[in-house]
């Protein structure tokens, strides 16, 4: 070791001895460690949570848009598929996402382990548990309070989640009084008259059956809708606005005998 | 503070833990030497490492009631070197080390060369000193460590905060870059 490296160290040594035991510098206690831990986790979760609950939102949108039929619509769904797609929220879960693997690289069973790994895993975890989440009935009870404006800071979230595609039609039936036509009232209480023929596919005619929920597939005109293909809205009532006690539903049996 | 003080690093920072304040000189004793030598790879102004150097015990001791005493001491000195060393060589050189860097991507099945050939860790450890200023940061640190440090995997690991892989990935990238350096140095002589 050279003369100059001895008295390097020596300086060294002296200089922070010395501005330890004169308390220039103090030792952080241990309930600063423990709170910046604790502020830590809290971030992960708070983050990890946030990405849960975006995703079953997603899921919710899927579901409650019926936005998983429009592949079946050929090209033109595709196309109607991507452009309806939540991409604000899409583009808020990757932040999310980024942010919770920042904040987790801070626990060494997260940097012990390849990246790759960490990202396929926590990228199925959410999926797995946005989707469980999205089993719930979360998301509808939050549409139907939405609905009474009574979710107060994610209350216009919902509200807007929940609109029709163009070429997907998510309604009640009624008035179905042959095998060619019906109506259709729609979420935002409009009327369509659902045109049927030979080439609409559905999975049975039990399907359309009188305030039954379905999904009509298919280009509208007017009030006229042709229906290339008929579902069952599997999630119901629950993604409809409640009927508003100021705007009764239509009497359309009533209408009918109105009508000159 | 006496030379054969036989008691343990880890034992050493309880003391402090607990307000023995003398008892670090100890921790300074023992660490000086080694944080200089690990200083001299990055920075070589004097001054600069000096600087560096003593910021690295201030912040262990500001910081040493984060270190879990079941743990070992000198990967912990280590990473506060490291980040400290890096921190300093960032400032000067804005050498940008990315968040995201593809040795750390997958997971590769590299066994540790505890057992590498004397010879050749000689030799490297040679060559590395004549190139060591043109690597790249992310592979001079690896070298460093594992030459002459003599950190295994794991500690660089823990030092580092990457998977053991990536150690093992970086430290074949590194020399492979190494030799290549040193074969353009030794053709322009």
């Amino acid at each position: 070791m050279s003369e100059e490296t001895k008295q390097h160290i020596k300086n060294i040594r002296e200089k922070v001895l010395h501005a330890i035991i004169a308390d220039n510098v103090t030792m952080h206690s241990r309930y600063y460690f423990l709170a910046r831990t604790t502020l830590w986790v809290l971030g992960s979760i708070l983050a990890f949570g946030t990405a849960l609950f975006l995703i079953s939102f997603i899921a919710f949108v899927f579901k409650g848009n019926a936005l998983y039929l429009l592949p079946n619509l050929g090209p033109h769904g595709w196309l109607t598929l991507f452009i309806s797609l939540p991409w604000i929220i899409l583009l808020l879960v990757f932040a999310v996402f980024v942010i919770l693997q920042v904040l987790s690289t801070h626990f060494s069973f997260v940097y012990k382990r390849p990246l790759v790994h960490t990202i396929l895993g926590s990228i199925f975890i959410l999926i797995v548990g946005g989707l469980a989440i999205a089993q719930t009935n979360l998301h509808e009870r939050a549409f139907e309070l939405s609905q009474g404006n009574k979710l107060p800071i994610a209350g216009d979230f919902y509200r807007k989640a929940l609109v029709d595609q163009d070429n997907l039609h998510v309604g009640v039936v009624h008035l179905l009084e042959d095998a060619s036509q019906f109506v259709l009232e729609s979420r935002d209480g409009g009327l369509y008259t659902v045109l049927l023929s030979e080439n609409t596919r559905m999975p049975s005619t039990t399907v359309l059956m009188e305030d039954a929920f379905i999904v009509v597939m298919g280009e509208s005109e007017d009030d006229k809708i042709s229906a290339i293909g008929i579902r069952p809205f599997d999630i119901g009532r629950a993604a409809f606005p409640p009927p508003r006690k100021s705007m009764p539903r239509h009497d359309f049996e009533r209408e009918q005998l109105l009508m000159p | 503070m006496s030379e054969t003080d036989e008691r343990s690093d880890e034992h050493i920072a309880t003391l402090v833990q607990s307000g023995d304040k003398e008892a670090f000189g100890v921790l300074i004793e023992r660490y000086e030497t080694k944080m200089t030598r690990y200083a001299n790879k990055f920075l070589y102004n004097y001054q600069d490492r000096q600087d560096a150097v003593q910021d690295v015990f201030i912040k262990a001791y500001q910081n040493i009631q984060s270190f879990r005493t079941h743990e070992r001491f000198s990967p912990w000195i280590y990473r506060i070197a490291h980040n400290t060393f890096l921190n300093v060589v960032r400032k000067q050189s804005r050498e940008k080390v990315s968040f995201f860097d593809t040795d750390q991507l997958f997971g590769a099945n590299i066994a540790d060369e505890k057992d590498i050939d004397q010879q050749e860790q000689k030799r490297d450890r040679e060559i590395l000193d004549q190139c060591l200023y043109k690597l790249d940061l992310k592979y001079r640190e690896v070298l460093v460590l594992f030459y002459f440090e003599e950190k295994d995997y794991e500690e660089i690991s823990e030092i580092i905060q990457v998977p053991k892989a990536t150690v093992g990935v970086r430290l074949r990238r590194g020399r492979e870059k190494m030799r290549d350096i040193y074969n353009t140095l030794q053709e322009t002589i």
